[in-house]
């Protein structure tokens, strides 16, 4: 099911109460009953398809999968306004579940009393969840706030450099690829002071060029020395550009723009598949940043009794099923347990697709297994400094 | 067609131009139907020519209720912006002196958008609390949500962006206008309405249906503010946004792109066309009323 429709007769009765714009708000377009369908607010990479390898045409599959009805809302904000919107506007009304942004918004949210703990017990495949977010393990903050659980992981990656293979000659290992003269004006990194400066941070830590002692959350010198080191190269003319959003970084990467772009894997994969290019995706050996996306369940949507539908559909996300289908969709890694045995058992999935998705298990495994990563943070204690000299980093 | 007494290279050369201009205008348009009418879509490194994405769009169900909601947004706003921008310029020709007038319409371009909509998810978050308040108090629970986010705050927030433009473009237009014409028909014993609909709506409405235009544009193409200030529902901007960032724009949403392109080149080509084959005429009409006016 998809969002309110829009018919010919709504916008006849919108259009004819136009004289009256104050009376639109009772037209039930903000308001839920307990009967509705799960309202959700989310990316598009949320979903699969029923058939491995795609994403699916709507959120049908997706749905009957979990036995609900989904009303999707596409959700293009940064984590600002998306905090916004449910901490000082009314999005608890609008919406029962939502995914972040990565990186710390369930603590700004759940702080807020905006989303609610969670119950487990509801959820029968949280057993299955990866040990990452069990209690002592790395990710473990990233689904909870004081300590409860707050949050269910959908999608998580080490993200790290794409490039174009018979171009370059060579399979890339270390970030200093991004800063090297050869490459100069063919670099492209991506225009979000998180992963760009954490990414940035890792290489010069590993490299020895700088002190950071926490690439996740620098000191304000620390932000400078990483600033500092980016727009000396940038002035030198090392990067083609800062790409932004998914369609932008496919484009740089298929068209041959650049040859290396710091980027998200569904990226790499799809501009390989679309300019018929050995785009690979590499391991750095300096690490990577880490990160996670997972899903909350609003005051709104439990007040309004959609808890069990919210359960249902996270007991699809820590699913095999799903995981597999992201795996073999963007690439993302499955957050539960079981996803090769599923896929070995599974009619649905091809040899060749068996082979593909092993192969990019391994590299997963690999970049996870580099000691130097760190984890994305979305609110770095010293977020001003991050904003403030990436505007110096943009304007130099 | 020209007159017998103008150049006609000189009149062919300004249509020449002038269809040059909108060429290149509309040029980026050619780049989305390039990529529309490929199997692949956009970047990929092979191309087959198909239509089969145009037939797709309407199975696009996301988009076409976005599409929906957006042409709602923008005809709701149209009958609110419209009037309001043209009562705003009336008052201003009316006392050219007020400058105040000017400044206080054209503040809301000076606001960041980002600015503008927390400003106002701020007043609409306090705004609903005290009419809740107001109905508890009252036992008038229809008012109780009416300023949700919804579609409401989302044309409120519209309105305060449009209308400064929607006041310079009808503004323009109101320069060659004399208000003595409207005594005049006051005079002769017109009411209000009468001496506006006869006599100052025929001088302006090139102005107020520019201004339609506008506000429709403007519409689609706001993102900030109605991404922050509408309901649960889709814009088609908050839906191309969303999929550029995160998956990348669906064949449809190119395929669309054509489409309303196709509109806006068939509606301007139309306009222009119109225009050149009556210029002539009107040329020559004036010429007439020019020579009738010469003293015998």
């Amino acid at each position: 099911m998809d969002q309110m429709d829009f018919t010919r007769r709504f916008l006849l009765k919108s259009v004819g109460a136009a004289g009256l714009v104050g009376a639109t708000s009772s037209l039930g377009l903000s308001r839920a009953f307990a009967a509705d369908p799960l309202r959700i607010w989310t990316i598009g990479v949320a979903k699969v398809g029923a058939e491995p390898g795609t994403g699916g045409k709507d959120w049908g599959d997706m749905g009957a999968q979990a036995g609900i009805d989904i009303v999707y809302n596409a959700k293009s904000g940064s984590a600002d306004q998306a905090i916004q919107k449910f901490v000082v506007g009314d999005g608890n009304d609008l919406y029962d579940a939502i995914t972040d942004n990565g990186g710390g918004m369930e603590d700004a949210l759940a702080s807020q009393s905006a989303i609610t703990a969670l119950d487990t017990a509801q959820i029968p495949n949280f057993a299955n969840i990866i040990d990452a977010y069990k209690d002592g393990g790395d990710a473990a903050s990233t689904i909870r706030y004081d300590d409860t659980i707050y949050a269910i992981p959908y999608i998580s990656n080490a993200d790290s450099l794409a490039f174009d293979f018979e171009e370059v000659g060579e399979e890339l290992t270390s970030w200093e690829a991004c800063f090297a003269p050869e490459f100069k004006g063919r670099v492209a990194l991506q225009n979000d002071f998180g992963p760009t400066f954490t990414n940035t941070a890792i290489y010069l830590k590993q490299s020895g060029q700088l002190d950071i002692a926490d690439p996740s959350d620098m000191t304000a010198d620390e932000v400078a020395g990483v600033a500092e080191f980016l727009i000396t190269k940038k002035q030198e003319g090392q990067f083609r550009t800062f790409w932004d959003g998914f369609q932008n970084g496919v484009d740089l990467l298929s068209s041959g723009e650049v040859l290396l772009q710091s980027c998200w894997e569904p990226v790499q994969i799809v501009a390989a598949k679309k300019a018929g290019k050995d785009i690979r995706y590499g391991t750095m050996k300096e690490g990577h940043q880490t990160w996670n996306n997972i899903w909350m369940l609003t005051n709104g949507g439990d007040e309004r009794g959609q808890a069990e539908a919210f359960y249902k559909l996270m007991n699809l996300y820590l699913d095999p099923w799903f995981g597999a289908r992201i795996i073999a969709t963007y690439g993302y890694q499955p957050q539960m347990t079981g996803v090769m045995d599923y896929i070995d058992s599974s009619p649905d999935f091809s040899e060749e697709m068996k082979a593909v998705i092993a192969e990019r298990r391994e590299r997963q495994q690999a970049r996870y297994a580099v000691p130097g990563n760190s984890w994305q943070n979305v609110f770095p204690t010293e977020i001003r400094a991050y904003q403030d000299w990436w505007s110096k980093v943009q304007s130099a | 067609m020209s007159d017998d007494y103008a150049n006609p290279w000189s009149y062919r050369l300004m249509w020449a131009y002038l269809f040059g201009v909108v060429l290149i205008l509309m040029t980026p348009t050619f780049y989305n139907y390039y990529i529309s009418l490929n199997e692949y879509g956009f970047g990929a490194a092979n191309y087959e020519f198909t239509t089969g994405w145009y037939a797709a769009v309407f199975s696009d169900s996301l988009l076409v209720n976005a599409f929906g909601w957006t042409l709602m947004l923008g005809l709701v706003n149209l009958v609110v912006t419209v009037p309001l921008g043209l009562l705003a310029a009336k008052q201003f020709k009316r006392r050219p002196s007020q400058a105040w007038l000017v400044a206080l319409m054209l503040l809301p371009l000076f606001v960041p958008g980002d600015i503008f909509a927390s400003a106002l998810l701020v007043f609409f978050k306090t705004l609903n609390g005290g009419f809740q308040e107001l109905a508890a108090l009252t036992g008038l629970t229809f008012m109780k949500g009416w300023f949700k986010l919804g579609v409401t705050t989302a044309v409120i927030g519209l309105v305060v962006y449009t209308v400064p433009y929607i006041f310079i473009v009808i503004l323009i237009t109101l320069g060659r206008f004399h208000p003595e014409q409207t005594e005049a028909a006051r005079a002769c014993g017109a009411a209000a309405w009468r001496a506006f609909w006869d006599v100052e709506f025929p001088q302006v409405k090139a102005g107020v249906f520019a201004s339609c235009a506008f506000v429709m544009i403007l519409t689609f193409n706001e993102y900030t503010r109605t991404a922050i200030l509408k309901g649960g529902f889709d814009t088609f901007t908050t839906v191309l946004v969303s999929q550029m960032l995160n998956t990348g724009m669906s064949e449809q949403s190119y395929a669309m792109g054509g489409i309303v392109s196709s509109i806006a080149i068939a509606v301007i080509g139309t306009v222009l066309v119109v225009t050149m084959l009556r210029a002539g005429q009107t040329e020559r009409r004036r010429r007439g009323e020019e020579a009738l006016a010469l003293p015998a």
